[in-house]
């Protein structure tokens, strides 16, 4: 956003939470609230009773981001952690495909669909298969821009603390992997086969039948199974147990898509450029100025433009482009 | 064998016939003078911690009962640090040594931790079953790769781990269980029925301010400088939190490293649950390379992060993505000092 906020743009956001009604995520009650406006200005710690206070408060502040905590709080508005009361927390996994490795260089389109294959991996291998969390407590969300949010809400883990957190997000990426007790593991995969140790023999392939390993071989396989098996979550969301997160059904301010919720058994076709847009930004045109020019963007099924200069594209592109920062509204 | 029991412990009657039962007593009944030999048990294991006394007593259910009582009673830290990892190690070795697997069910059932047999029980080629989460919360108290998770076999939401490692959650689950278990009884009425026995609890507190009376004396280096995952070592160590042997290694080998001497940096530690100065002395002789002939280095912030000693919340210095060392931090800090 080169210096000037665009009412335009806020104008738009405000439209959609007029014309929409937001479904809050659940018990939010108890949950911290905040949000950005457009100006930058960061509101934390508010308690939004309901559905109707929540729509409220997204139709009055027209908000470029908007955040609630993964955590329940007794008290979600003090603003002093210790003071809020803890009660517990969801299970957040952030995947962001600019973490990706190489992501400079890939296409918009390359990097969504890598990053929706790690967080399909996250949920089958990792929460459904290795940690028997059942389906219906996970959800994916598209992140509103670059990535999914995964949300496990399960009684098992609501009560779990940071360390165990961080003890989960190791798992996920096979950080603290050791070659010595990675072999005593692999010794009794007979009695019962599972986690990294059997991903890790799989590597191994015919080596690891002689009953010996040899040291070179087992570091080889670890390194080889981290590449192909671990998942780039940003490790930090999840253990951080006060963390705000973005709240689904809302707008990303930087991409004008929705937060969207994204059913399980669709995420393998799931383009989020095509149906996360906002109906209200379907209709009608803008006009746009693009000061430099611009790699491809593709949104909507429509190329949008990428020359310097004055250009009229359809809302939804118009939004996109501008929220980014690429272009701005004469 | 001590099965944790927390109806047990909480039963304030017994408690009381405990502080009251005298051996002397000319109507001294069985039950009177066994009770009185609990009583002598359980003050003499909260003094043998509160030494440091390294030796092995045994332990029984209504001794780690009243010994509860007399912690929540005196209501010292340092006091009640020492003697809960004193009863948690004399659990391990119970642990280690049980003949049964049942056994090991039977604790876990008490702690709320379920745990089953997965495997020949017989030929010893068999895994503990456990649930992931109970493995997540206790794993992350205890230091080095043998514990983490990403190192053992995991499937549909549980963990299979072996002997030595299933005793080691047991063990964390223990230490919580105790810690939950005082914060049910209030400090008045542990005073108003330890009231028989209140001259036992002033020489406890007394042989304590004897040891440790002096306070530990600081270090004179730039403590203000550090980074946030040693300012939280040394908070807990003064505050007679038991801190992993990493977290220790990471402090004495940072406070060597920035040119403290084995005197300041045994100050540190003073107040450790399980202080020995030999033992300290020697450890710290070995990590300034006196002993060993290496000289060692803190663990990086990478390794400081999986083992769960971490704490750098929103410190910018620590957010900056060429920051992977607690030395660095400090560096980084002394020298914009300098400059202005």
């Amino acid at each position: 956003m080169a210096g000037m906020v665009s009412q335009k743009l806020i104008d738009l956001f405000r439209k959609y939470y007029r014309e929409n009604m937001i479904d809050p995520p659940e018990l939010i009650s108890k949950r911290e609230v905040g949000y950005m406006t457009f100006s930058g200005e960061v509101i934390r710690h508010l308690r939004v009773n309901n559905k109707f206070e929540l729509n409220m408060l997204l139709r009055d502040a027209a908000p470029m981001h908007v955040y609630s905590s993964a955590a329940y709080y007794r008290k979600p508005d003090e603003r002093k952690m210790p003071e809020k009361e803890w009660e517990g927390a969801d299970l957040i996994f952030d995947l962001d495909s600019d973490h990706l490795p190489g992501a400079e260089k890939m296409s918009q389109r390359n990097m969504l669909a890598q990053i929706r294959d790690q967080t399909s991996r996250l949920v089958s291998d990792f929460l459904m298969d290795d940690f028997g969390i059942p389906r219906s407590s996970i959800k994916i969300y598209f992140s509103g821009n670059r990535g999914y949010h995964v949300h496990v809400s399960d009684d098992r883990i609501y009560r779990l603390t940071s360390d165990a957190r961080r003890e989960i997000t190791d798992y996920i990426t096979g950080n603290s992997l050791d070659e010595s007790i990675v072999r005593k593991a692999i010794s009794m995969l007979a009695i019962v086969s599972g986690g990294w140790p059997a991903v890790i023999r799989r590597e191994l392939g015919d080596n690891a039948n002689g009953g010996m390993i040899r040291e070179t071989e087992i570091r080889k396989a670890i390194k080889k199974a981290r590449e192909d098996h671990s998942v780039l979550i940003d490790s930090p969301v999840t253990y951080d147990i006060h963390r705000i997160i973005r709240m689904p059904n809302t707008l990303h301010g930087k991409s004008g898509l929705i937060v969207r919720e994204v059913p399980i058994d669709r995420l393998q076709d799931f383009d989020p450029l095509q149906e996360c847009i906002p109906e209200q930004f379907m209709d009608g045109e803008y006009d746009i100025i693009l000061p430099e020019k611009i790699r491809s963007v593709e949104i909507g099924g429509t190329e949008a433009p990428r020359m310097p200069g004055r250009h009229r594209v359809k809302t939804y592109v118009a939004v996109y482009l501008v929220a980014s920062g690429r272009a701005v509204f004469p | 064998m001590i099965f944790p029991d927390k109806r047990q412990i909480l039963n304030s009657d017994m408690i009381r016939e405990i502080a009251g039962a005298s051996i002397s007593e000319a109507s001294g009944s069985d039950l009177n003078s066994e009770y009185a030999s609990i009583k002598k048990a359980a003050f003499a294991f909260v003094e043998g911690a509160v030494r440091g006394d390294q030796s092995y007593i045994s332990l029984e259910n209504r001794e780690l009962a009243f010994i509860i009582w007399i912690l929540v009673a005196i209501d010292e830290n340092i006091i009640t640090a020492r003697t809960i990892i004193k009863a948690r190690d004399t659990a391990e070795k119970q642990l280690i040594g049980a003949q049964h697997y049942e056994d090991l069910e039977e604790f876990g059932r008490r702690l709320g931790i379920d745990i089953s047999v997965e495997g020949e029980q017989i030929k010893k080629d068999h895994l503990y079953r456990l649930d992931v989460t109970d493995f997540a919360t206790y794993a992350s108290r205890v230091t080095g790769s043998r514990y983490r998770l990403s190192n053992q076999i995991v499937r549909a939401g549980y963990v299979y781990v072996q002997n030595d490692v299933m005793v080691k959650i047991l063990r964390e689950a223990f230490v919580s269980f105790l810690f939950g278990v005082m914060d049910q009884i209030r400090k008045e009425d542990a005073v108003t029925l330890l009231r028989p026995v209140s001259d036992d609890l002033e020489r406890i507190k007394e042989a304590y301010r004897k040891a440790h009376g002096s306070g530990a004396s600081m270090g004179k280096g730039d403590a203000s400088m550090f980074p946030p995952c040693i300012n939280e070592i040394i908070k807990n160590l003064e505050s007679g939190v038991n801190v992993s042997h990493m977290g220790r290694l990471a402090l004495a080998s940072f406070l060597h490293k920035a040119g403290y001497s084995e005197d300041e940096i045994v100050s540190y530690f003073r107040n450790a649950p399980d202080f020995d100065e030999n033992i300290t002395r020697y450890q710290i002789k070995h990590i300034s390379g006196e002993i060993s002939g290496t000289e060692y280095t803190p663990p990086k912030c990478e390794t400081m992060r999986s083992n769960h000693l971490c704490y750098m919340d929103d410190d910018p210095l620590c957010h900056r993505e060429w920051m992977k060392h607690p030395l660095t931090y400090y560096e980084v800090k002394r020298r914009n000092r300098k400059i202005r």
